[in-house]
């Protein structure tokens, strides 16, 4: 336990965590690459029809680990925005700032699939649903987050700016879905995965959908390191050239 | 081979969809490892032709 | 206490000299003149639609002249000395956003039974509605402060502050919209008022900490 407080706390030196980000980068990306192609090819060509959705459950392969992503990078940039305003730590307004555009990226792809899968089975690509607003809403805020980035430069003024941003972000999101959920639950069926429930989905469907979904997420963390690496590298030259330049 | 039945259209282009918006980072992930990389080895080498 | 007051009088007569009442309740009618208009060619003109385009509208015009302000403040130097004070620079954020709603959304609400009649709202409908948005709007107001003091320094500011506080305006429109339509379909909800009214006293009781904590960024 000692030793693993030291570690995370040594990871948030970047010197240090450039040295463990190359060594573990590789890595991240073979078992990315293996997994994200098992639990596709799997769930694309080895797994049967549903008998009421016919082939359209395919989707869920993608769009179940997406929305799970889109959700929960979002809780990640907040966890990571207090961590920077409370210990002060870079890596952690890097890795902020670098997971917002994955997450828009997986929001809008969550999305599409979605509004595809809809069509057949709903009758129609969008409807004014519940979860379909609050990923709407996920969205704006996704946005608002990415654009404070894009027009202002890196600086510490404006990383606290950006994380009071995705704090009162979070905290209106969360207002928001329940403001929608209070009317009605919705078109959407109750969540279908869980861990201490009986009643899963069937197994067929259940084993390729959590490699999907362990895939999707190596695939973040491999994107996050990446990104975030190149971050560091960025603040590095900077620093560099204002020391030669004076 | 890529015959899934009644649904084949909405199965391709929603992986084709994803797979093509998840390259967008992915690529702009890459071109920015690739400049800042190249940034980084300028940068020393000009620090070298300095001294 | 009397040092607020005096700020209070000061402020609100600064923004009555401003003009900014005649500028956002123009702007308010003619938002809703021109959605109307538009929505009349397409044979659109039901009560539902007349409800959100003045949610919509007003929510938009409690943006508009927001950018000033902290931002006047901010270029002469007063802000260093509020926080140079005595006065506690939640007060002052409290004050200034109590100004900001009696001089721009105020005169909205008190035009809503003026302009909706001529446009299919029944008179009785449209002061209840007014009723609800008198209660729910000062929320926007103070929302929109944390958008000024983020925004605080930065040319341009206007269209960011749009993108971060439009969507913080979601729980209030949402609520907002669902408890007009229930008026004026005699479906009365006291729960959906309770929590509307929960909402908007829940933020006008935080955001001028979240706001005085961001502004305080700007000073370190």
């Amino acid at each position: 336990m000692i030793k693993f407080r030291k570690n995370i706390l040594e990871f948030a030196n970047p010197n240090n965590f450039l040295s463990i980000a190359n060594k573990i980068i590789p890595f991240f990306l073979i078992l990315t690459i293996i997994i994200l192609s098992l639990g596709l090819v799997w769930g694309l060509f080895f797994t049967p029809e549903d008998y009421r959705q016919g082939s359209s459950v395919k989707i869920i392969f993608i769009h179940v680990p997406t929305a799970f992503l889109a959700i929960n990078i979002y809780f990640m940039m907040l966890l990571a925005s207090i961590i920077w305003l409370i210990r002060r730590h870079h890596v952690s307004l890097i890795a902020a700032k670098s997971a917002a555009l994955i997450g828009l990226i997986m929001t809008l792809s969550a999305i599409l699939t979605g509004a595809i899968w809809g069509k057949p089975i709903w009758g129609t690509y969008w409807a004014w649903d519940p979860r379909l607003t609050s990923f709407a809403i996920l969205l704006m805020f996704y946005l608002g987050y990415l654009s404070i980035w894009q027009t202002m430069k890196f600086s510490d003024k404006i990383g606290d700016l950006s994380s009071w941003l995705c704090i009162v972000g979070s905290i209106f999101a969360l207002l928001s879905r329940y403001a929608v959920f209070f009317w009605d639950q919705g078109l959407h069926q109750g969540p279908s995965l869980s861990l201490d429930k009986e009643e899963n989905i069937d197994n067929v469907f259940y084993f390729p959908l959590i490699i999907c979904i362990i895939g999707f997420v190596l695939l973040f963390l491999t994107l996050l390191l990446i990104r975030i690496k190149t971050e560091i590298q960025k603040r590095k030259i900077n620093i560099l050239l204002n020391a030669r330049d004076g | 081979m890529l015959d899934f039945g009644k649904y084949t259209f909405e199965v391709l282009i929603s992986y084709a969809g994803t797979f093509s918006l998840v390259s967008i980072v992915i690529v702009s992930t890459y071109l920015d490892a690739k400049k800042v990389k190249r940034d980084l080895k300028n940068l020393n080498t000009d620090n070298l032709n300095d001294k | 206490m009397k040092l607020s007051f005096h700020l209070f009088k000061y402020e609100l007569l600064f923004a009555l000299a401003n003009k900014g009442i005649l500028l956002s309740t123009s702007f308010f009618i003619i938002l809703i003149l021109i959605v109307g208009i538009g929505f009349g060619q397409i044979g659109e003109s039901s009560e539902k639609t007349l409800l959100a385009i003045i949610w919509i509208a007003i929510s938009l015009s409690s943006l508009l002249s927001i950018k000033t302000m902290f931002q006047e403040d901010f270029d002469d130097g007063n802000l260093d000395l509020y926080i140079l004070s005595n006065t506690s620079i939640e007060t002052i954020i409290f004050i200034k956003s109590i100004v900001h709603w009696i001089t721009t959304n105020l005169p909205i609400i008190t035009l809503i039974p003026l302009i909706s009649f001529p446009l299919g709202i029944t008179i009785y409908h449209s002061i209840l509605i007014c009723l609800v948005m008198l209660l729910s709007t000062p929320a926007l107001s103070f929302i929109s402060t944390i958008g000024a003091a983020l925004t605080l320094g930065e040319k341009g500011g206007n269209l960011l502050i749009s993108i971060f506080i439009l969507p913080t305006f979601l729980p209030i429109i949402i609520f907002g919209m669902k408890i007009s339509l229930l008026i004026t379909t005699s479906n009365y909800d006291i729960m959906a008022h309770l929590i509307l009214f929960a909402l908007s006293l829940i933020c006008i009781a935080i955001t001028p900490f979240i706001t005085s904590l961001i502004i305080k960024i700007h000073y370190t």
